[in-house]
């Protein structure tokens, strides 16, 4: 059936051969045309891994660079969205629909972490390649390392905000005169953390790979994050969605948000540290959608890459 | 089994028209599929289809060998396959069809400074790039003091680069990938940057890679870089190779090239463009004061009238620069409207522009005139060979003699005493 459309396919397969007894190092690549999707070449990766590193470095490096504050910014742009978000909530009267016991802005803080990263997976992610259009024109190097160290990077700047965080519930836990823990449930959060970076990955490689394609992306991937913010729940409590009606009846909306596969991972990170009840299915769908975002944007990525060099 | 560091068997590498400069947008992919949806699905999220008449053959059946510790020059004009097959070579493009063995660790270099970032530090720069290139932080750190001394940019070191002058930071560029070890190396005109003495430089560094039995397969469009380096030369046209030439052959072989489109109208003729256009030049005429001639007497007076069409959708503040190259393909002089008189000028439907060259001291022979339509550094059209002029003898200094073009580029005045 796409017997057609394979035919012109252009990809090189690099296949290290068995030594060849005539090149010293005993490096042979063979350079040729492949068909079809094509596997992601883990070994090649893991040789390179330390360009990934290097590249990340770059990355947080660049960004920090010229602010005065430098890297402190890392650090005060989520607290300063935590605390506007926590004074709207205050005031919009949600602190007072969140489930558990936890202070409003540690709740806030639990879910707008994840959510900076995702939302920095998405748009520095997605406009990964197109901002570094030299290393796909003038050099061969891994490719997906390119969107991986954004994530890279944007994890760096998660983890120090992590550490305010920490702060942050230090500071609720004395407050409450130690009264309020953390939920035993934080011990899930590395599991967490590595589902959110799964996803992030598997995000950051389709959309830069579908921004070479599509330019019309690099003006749609703004909006996403912008309505992401409203669509996960991120910035107000979930409860918003259960309707108590004046018979009694409650329906009970949220088991919709599982479509949005963000929304549950950031839920489950309020779970982690506020205690309040897991939505299981939500759960459920970000951590197959993860999975799948992952391995499909690989696939899809190595799909076109063999395109970048002629369209970038 | 072969000995060969390179063998490529039968490479073609096709391209669909238009595609390397017409983005896709959603638009577009709607359109296509309203008119043709199963296909062009598959075209555009699978892959690009054979279709004889929209496709480009950049390369077409190229096969040839590169022996272990041979230095090959690939000549040929634009367009003619060269930087296409170096791609290929270094894996940044893919082949349509065929095959290449490389055997040994592969270098490529087609661009100095890939990956410089202008906020970081020189010695950042050198790490992320070595890192970029292809080398392990190990090898950077123990190869760091030798890259820095080569550069000649060690007080600079913590700077960013961004501050460098433009010979600074090609210099640290180089500098990086001239030591990168590996055993084919592939090299596209990065030569041709930095001034003279770190050209030479280069050039020596070069050498010294070759004679410890690297293999080198070298892209150049100076043909005196290529008489310095390479011991076979192959020929490309119309993305085809030559067989394996000699240095003179190869040199010969292109040259008689070169001359054979002189004959076509200049709107015609091949150009290079950075984003695809149709051709903006399409008029030149030379005169002297016996009117409209291609021969001008040594030290004569000449006027270039160049006429442009159709940019007025160009942008930016354009110049015009006219270079004449004498038969060995080397520039000796340029005539540029921002460098001589500060005025750049914006696109338009239809312009010319007439260039006043009061004396032009040239020593007899002919020469080819270049026509570079730029933004500031950003090239938009130049053709090369866009037209000839032929520089006469005269009896300039009274003494019926003139140094011959061999002996002299340009004719210039002086007198001894003593």
């Amino acid at each position: 059936m796409s017997q057609i459309s394979m035919s012109a396919t252009v990809q090189p397969t690099l296949v290290p051969a068995r030594p060849a007894a005539a090149a010293p190092s005993g490096v042979e690549t063979i350079i040729k045309p492949k068909q079809g999707w094509i596997g992601v070449d883990w070994a090649e990766l893991v040789s390179h891994r330390e360009l990934l590193a290097f590249l990340v470095w770059r990355d947080v490096k660049v960004k920090y660079k010229q602010a005065i504050f430098g890297s402190a910014w890392a650090i005060v742009v989520p607290l300063v969205q935590v605390l506007i978000y926590s004074g709207i909530g205050i005031l919009a009267g949600f602190s007072t629909r969140t489930n558990g016991d936890a202070p409003y802005t540690v709740w806030m803080y639990a879910g707008l972490l994840p959510w900076l990263f995702i939302s920095a997976a998405i748009s520095s992610g997605g406009l990964s390649l197109i901002n570094n259009q030299t290393l796909l024109s003038k050099i061969y190097m891994p490719r997906l390392f390119i969107p991986a160290a954004m994530i890279g990077s944007s994890f760096v700047d998660m983890l120090m905000s992590g550490l305010v965080f920490c702060g942050t519930m230090a500071f609720f836990i004395l407050k409450s005169n130690f009264h309020w823990w953390p939920n035993w449930h934080i011990v899930f959060v590395p599991f967490l953390t590595l589902l959110l970076i799964i996803t992030a990955m598997g995000t950051a490689f389709l959309l830069s790979a579908l921004t070479v394609m599509f330019r019309d992306l690099r003006f749609i991937i703004p909006f996403i994050t912008q309505l992401g913010i409203w669509l996960t729940a991120v910035a107000f409590p979930q409860t918003i969605f259960v309707f108590k009606h004046a018979d009694g009846t409650v329906t009970d909306y949220r088991p919709w948000l599982a479509l949005n596969p963000f929304a549950g991972i950031i839920q489950a990170f309020r779970w982690a540290i506020t205690g309040e009840p897991l939505q299981v299915l939500q759960l459920t769908s970000s951590i197959i959608f993860g999975v799948v975002l992952f391995i499909f944007g690989a696939f899809y990525f190595k799909r076109v890459e063999r395109r970048f060099a002629d369209i970038a | 089994m072969s000995q060969a560091a390179i063998s490529i068997e039968n490479i073609s590498k096709a391209y669909k028209i238009g595609l390397e400069t017409k983005h896709d947008s959603f638009k577009s992919v709607a359109l296509d599929f309203l008119k043709n949806p199963r296909k062009r699905f598959q075209s555009r999220f699978g892959d690009a289809e054979e279709d004889a008449e929209d496709t480009y053959w950049a390369l077409k059946d190229v096969s040839f060998e590169v022996n272990r510790g041979e230095v090959v020059g690939l000549i040929g004009r634009n367009g003619a396959g060269k930087s296409t097959l170096l791609k290929v070579l270094s894996r940044i493009v893919e082949p349509t069809s065929g095959r290449a063995v490389m055997r040994g660790r592969v270098s490529s270099l087609l661009e100095v400074g890939t990956g410089f970032h202008p906020e970081l530090t020189g010695r950042e720069n050198i790490y992320l790039n070595g890192a970029i290139l292809g080398m392990k932080r190990d090898e950077i750190k123990r190869k760091f003091d030798q890259i820095v001394e080569f550069s000649e940019v060690g007080k600079f070191l913590d700077t960013q680069v961004k501050r460098y002058s433009s010979g600074m930071y090609v210099r640290l560029a180089f500098s990086v990938a001239a030591h990168l070890d590996p055993e084919i190396m592939i090299v596209d005109e990065v030569l041709a940057v930095g001034d003279q003495a770190f050209q030479q430089k280069c050039l020596g560094k070069m050498g010294d890679v070759m004679r410890q039995g690297r293999t080198i397969v070298f892209v150049s469009h100076s043909m005196d870089n290529i008489a310095a380096l390479c011991n076979t030369v192959i020929h490309m046209k119309k993305g085809r190779p030559s067989p394996k030439l000699t240095m003179e052959e190869g040199v010969r072989s292109y040259l008689d090239e070169a001359s054979a489109s002189d004959n076509l109208p200049l709107d015609q003729k091949p150009r290079t463009q950075a984003v695809k256009h149709d051709p903006i030049f399409y008029r030149l005429a030379t005169r002297t004061e016996a009117g409209e001639s291609v021969t001008v007497p040594v030290g004569g007076s000449v006027t270039f009238d160049v006429s442009m069409r159709g940019f007025s959708d160009v942008p930016g503040n354009l110049t015009l620069g006219i270079g004449l190259s004498n038969v060995r393909g080397q520039r000796v002089a340029l005539f540029h409207s921002e460098y001589h008189q500060g005025k750049t000028f914006r696109g338009a439907d239809d312009m010319t522009l007439s260039c006043i060259v009061p004396n032009l001291p040239l020593a007899p022979g002919s020469y080819s005139i270049d026509l570079v339509l730029a933004d500031g550094f950003n090239m938009i059209e130049r053709v090369e060979r866009a037209g000839a002029l032929e520089v006469l003898f005269t009896d300039y200094f009274g003494t019926g003699k003139l140094p011959t073009g061999k002996q002299s580029n340009l004719i210039l005045p002086c007198s001894f005493s003593n």
